[in-house]
C-alpha cells in the first residue's frame, strides 16, 4: 500500500453507563479510500464516528490524522486535522439557501478566530465566497437559491454530504448517507462518494444497506455490540462465518 | 429588495433623522431621542438573539455603563468621549467575565440565568450605595459636554452614537461573522463539524452586544441626567426584547420598525394611563399569534397572498 495514512485509531473505547458502546476499535484509513462500517442496530457505529470527530471522548485509545495525534479535541479543532463528519438526518442549515449553505461551510471552515472573522467583518463586507465549483461538483447548481426544506429528501442528503466537503476535509465520515433513499437516489449518492474518495479524501462511510455498501466500500468494519468483528476486503469479509452469525445470519432466520 | 432600493431607503431613514430638528417639535424630539437610544439596547439584544439565544440581562448591563460614565464624569476630568468608550469596554468586560458561565447553557437556561444575573447587578447598584446613591439614585448628572445642552444638542449626540452602533451590527450581520451567526442559530453541531468554533462565535457576539448596552447606558444617564435601580431592571431588559419580537428576530429592519412601533404606541395611548398596558399587552400577544416573525414577514406574506391568486 503506497497511499499515505490519512486517519488512524487504535483501541479506541467509550461506554454509557457500564454499557460498552465502542470497545477496542483500530482502523486505519488511507487517501483516496473508502471503508465502510457495518453492524446491526446499537452495535456502535454512530458512536464510533463521534468519537472519531470529537463528539464524544474516548474513556480509552488514541486516534491520529496524518500521524498527528487528536485525542480528547474539540469538533472544530478536529476540523483543523482534517477531519469533517456528516449527520444521520440530513442536516444543513435551514434559514440560508442552499448556495449560502455551502457558503457557510466553507467560511466556518476557514483558517481564523470567530474574533477575526468579526474584526474582519468590520473592516470589510461578506466575503464572497465562490461556491459555484461546489454546486455544480454536487449537481446542485438548478436549487442554488432555494431552502434546503424544500429539496427532496435525497438531493438533502447530497447537500448534507456537499456541506462536508465545502470544510475541505483530507477525511470524511459519512452516517447513514442512503438511509431512506431509492435504490436509484443510493445509487447517485454511491457515486458522489466515490467521486469525493477519487480526489484524494479518506471516506468512512456507516450504513446497513449492504449492497450499497459493497458497490462503493473496499474494504468493511462489521460491528457488533460495539465490537470488531471483522475487518478487511470487502468481497472477503461478506463470507466471513463470523459476520454471518452476527449479523447477516437474521436474514437465514 | 434590490439594493438600490435598500440604499435609497437607508439614505431617506438617515435624512429624516438629520432634519428632524428642523420641522419636529421639541416634544417629537424627545421622543426621537429617546427611540434612538432604545434602539442602541434592542440592536445589541438582536445580535445575541441571531445566535439563538435570549438575554434578560442587558438591563442590568447597561447600568454598568451608566454608573461607570456617571461616577468618571463627576469624579474626573475626562471629556465625553474617553468616558463613552470607557463605559463600554467595562461592560464588555463584565459581559465577557459572565459569558463564561452564561454561555454554557442555552434555550430557556440561557434565558432563566441571564434574568436572575441581571437581578444580581440590579441589587449590586441597590446596595452600593456609596457608587451608585442606592434606592435613591444620583441626581444633577451633568449634561455629557460639560454644559447646558439644549434637547436638539443632546438628540444630535443621541444619534451620533445610536446610528453608528446599528451600522456596526448591520454590517457585521452582513459579514462573514455574519454568516457564523446563521450557522451557530441553524445547526450548532453541523457548524462545529465544518470547523465553526461555536462558543467564540457566541462570546464574541455576547460581549460586542455589551459593549454597545454600554454606552447606551452612558448616552441615556446623561440625557435624562437622573439614575435609580430601576432603570436597570428586568423590565428595561424585557424593552429590549419586545422590539425584536413584534419586528421580527431574523431581520434588524424588522427589529428597528419594532423599535419605533414600541416608543409610539404608548405615546397614543397616553390619554388612556389605565388601558395601556391592557392594550400594549393585547397588541403583543395578537403580534405572536398571527404574525410570528414580526412586521419584518408583513411584505413575505402579502407577496405569497398575492402570488396564490
Amino acid at each position: 500500500m503506497t497511499a499515505a495514512v490519512v486517519l488512524t485509531a487504535e483501541r479506541l473505547s467509550i461506554a454509557f453507563g457500564g454499557v460498552a458502546a465502542v470497545q477496542d476499535i483500530s482502523l486505519q484509513l488511507q487517501a483516496g479510500e473508502v471503508l465502510g462500517v457495518i453492524g446491526p442496530n446499537g452495535a456502535g457505529k454512530t458512536t464510533l464516528v463521534n468519537l472519531l470527530t470529537g463528539y464524544l471522548k474516548p474513556r480509552a485509545g488514541r486516534m491520529a490524522a496524518a500521524g498527528r495525534d487528536y485525542t480528547g479535541l474539540p469538533p472544530h479543532l478536529v476540523w483543523r486535522r482534517g477531519v469533517v463528519r456528516s449527520f444521520q438526518a440530513a442536516t444543513s442549515f435551514a434559514s440560508a439557501t442552499v448556495a449560502e449553505c455551502l457558503q457557510i461551510a466553507v467560511d466556518s471552515g476557514r483558517r481564523g478566530s470567530s474574533l477575526g472573522a468579526m474584526l474582519g467583518g468590520m473592516l470589510r463586507p461578506r466575503a464572497v465566497t465562490d461556491v459555484a465549483g461546489l454546486l455544480a461538483d454536487h449537481g446542485l447548481q438548478d436549487v442554488a437559491d432555494a431552502r434546503p426544506d424544500a429539496l427532496p429528501y435525497g438531493r438533502q442528503k447530497i447537500l448534507g454530504m456537499a456541506i462536508g466537503v465545502a470544510a475541505a476535509p483530507k477525511v470524511l465520515l459519512l452516517d447513514e448517507p442512503a438511509a431512506g433513499l431509492t435504490h436509484s437516489e443510493a445509487l447517485a449518492i454511491g457515486a458522489q462518494i466515490t467521486r469525493i474518495a477519487a480526489s484524494g479524501v479518506g471516506v468512512i462511510v456507516i450504513d446497513h444497506n449492504v449492497r450499497f455498501m459493497t458497490e462503493i466500500c473496499a474494504r468493511l468494519l462489521v460491528m457488533a455490540h460495539g465490537q470488531q468483528i471483522a475487518m478487511g476486503p470487502t468481497a472477503a469479509v461478506l463470507a466471513d462465518p463470523a459476520v454471518i452469525a452476527a449479523y447477516l445470519g437474521d436474514l437465514d432466520g | 429588495m434590490g439594493i438600490t432600493a435598500r440604499r435609497l431607503s437607508i439614505v431617506v431613514v438617515l435624512l429624516v433623522i438629520a432634519a428632524l430638528p428642523l420641522v419636529g417639535s421639541s416634544f417629537a424630539i424627545v421622543l426621537a431621542s429617546n427611540m434612538l437610544l432604545l434602539a442602541i439596547g434592542v440592536t445589541a439584544v438582536h445580535l445575541v438573539m441571531r445566535c439563538g439565544l435570549v438575554s434578560l440581562c442587558h438591563g442590568g448591563l447597561m447600568g454598568i455603563g451608566a454608573y461607570c460614565s456617571v461616577w468618571l464624569m463627576m469624579n474626573t476630568a475626562l471629556n465625553f468621549v474617553p468616558v463613552l468608550l470607557c463605559s463600554g469596554l467595562l461592560t464588555a468586560a463584565a459581559g465577557l467575565l459572565s459569558s463564561a458561565m452564561l454561555l454554557r447553557l442555552s434555550g430557556k437556561y440561557f434565558v432563566l440565568a441571564t434574568f436572575v444575573f441581571g437581578e444580581i447587578l440590579r441589587m449590586i447598584f441597590v446596595s452600593a450605595t456609596d457608587l451608585t446613591g442606592g434606592s435613591n439614585g444620583i441626581f444633577g448628572i451633568p449634561f455629557p459636554m460639560r454644559r447646558t445642552m439644549s434637547p436638539v444638542e443632546l438628540y444630535y449626540l443621541i444619534a451620533a452614537v445610536s446610528l453608528p452602533c446599528i451600522g456596526a451590527v448591520a454590517w457585521l450581520l452582513r459579514s462573514r461573522f455574519g454568516n457564523l451567526l446563521i450557522a451557530v442559530h441553524d445547526n450548532e453541531r453541523l457548524a462545529r463539524s465544518v470547523g465553526c468554533n461555536t462558543v467564540m462565535v457566541k462570546t464574541c457576539a455576547f460581549t460586542f452586544s455589551c459593549f454597545l448596552v454600554g454606552l447606551q447606558g452612558s448616552v441615556q444617564a446623561h440625557f435624562v441626567r437622573y439614575i435609580d435601580p430601576t432603570a436597570f431592571s428586568m423590565v428595561e431588559s424585557i424593552n429590549f426584547v419586545i422590539p425584536n419580537v413584534i419586528g421580527g428576530m431574523g431581520s434588524l429592519t424588522g427589529t428597528l420598525l419594532g423599535v419605533v412601533f414600541v416608543a409610539l404606541v404608548p405615546e397614543f395611548l397616553r390619554g388612556f394611563v389605565q388601558a395601556q398596558y391592557i392594550v400594549f399587552g393585547t397588541l403583543l400577544v395578537l403580534f405572536m399569534a398571527f404574525l410570528p416573525n414580526g412586521i419584518a414577514s408583513i411584505g413575505a406574506l402579502l407577496r405569497s397572498r398575492g402570488a396564490l391568486r
